[in-house]
């Protein structure tokens, strides 16, 4: 037959399932706030013609690149930044360049950063896209290059393609 | 017998089920979008809080007599 005292720690014993399902489950929302947060984030801002467009950290986790247009001739400004969001140092090799395909056409930039914790750093570089047109590719037609940057064994490609200023028929 | 009152109740219970199915299939569809974003240490320990999660929940409802 229960007695009060075997039923209170039958209740206690209860609501300490319940606790620890409760504790649980906000362990699992902190996990998520705090391991989604955490992290090295990388943010490029490419101007040209008077147009900046944005590519944001989440964007990389798309399968297919992003891509932006210009005109030929029009110089393409890159500011790549850097967010480290961790409370140790973070050091690496930042390195883009202008590659046709599987070929490396010429370097932007190769530098070496260390990011204190939780703070950013902004490396810049301009392509000139007048000097970059292969001599197979007539003048009249458009092409595509891309632009990879490389760091600490991560890599971004950014599509460029070029519009051609004379007519095409 | 079956009365207005018990039918209304049953009601409230399939209301509540289809509640809960909801409220689960969201907190899901969110967790599922949000997890690529964790390292995979992260989703590992979530993985292994969330079966600690439903065990304890499954115990409660035991001992609650479900």
């Amino acid at each position: 037959m229960p007695t009060r005292r075997t039923g209170k720690k039958t209740t206690q014993r209860k609501n300490l399932y319940l606790f620890l399902t409760i504790a649980f489950f906000l362990a699992i929302i902190a996990i998520f706030i705090f391991d989604g947060y955490m992290g090295t984030y990388d943010t490029v801002r490419m101007t040209t013609q008077e147009r900046e467009e944005v590519i944001e950290p989440d964007y990389w986790s798309r399968d297919y690149p992003p891509s932006i247009w210009t005109e030929e001739g029009q110089d393409i400004y890159f500011r790549y930044e850097l967010d480290n969001r961790r409370f140790s140092t973070y050091s690496a090799d930042v390195e883009a360049a202008v590659w046709f395909g599987e070929t490396k056409h010429s370097d932007l930039i190769s530098q070496a950063v260390a990011i204190g914790g939780f703070d950013k750093e902004e490396l810049e570089w301009v392509v000139d896209t007048g000097l970059l047109r292969p001599t197979d590719i007539p003048e009249n037609q458009d092409y595509e290059f891309s632009v990879i940057i490389k760091r600490d064994g991560v890599e971004r490609r950014i599509i460029v393609h070029i519009s051609s200023l004379l007519p095409r028929y | 017998m079956i009365t207005l009152e018990t039918v209304n109740m049953k009601l409230e219970y399939v209301l509540f089920g289809f509640g809960i199915l909801f409220c689960l299939a969201g907190v899901g569809y969110l967790a599922a979008q949000y997890v690529r974003y964790l390292t995979e240490l992260g989703q590992l320990i979530s993985l292994l809080l969330t079966v600690g999660m439903f065990a304890c929940l499954g115990k409660y409802f035991e001992r609650v007599g479900w």
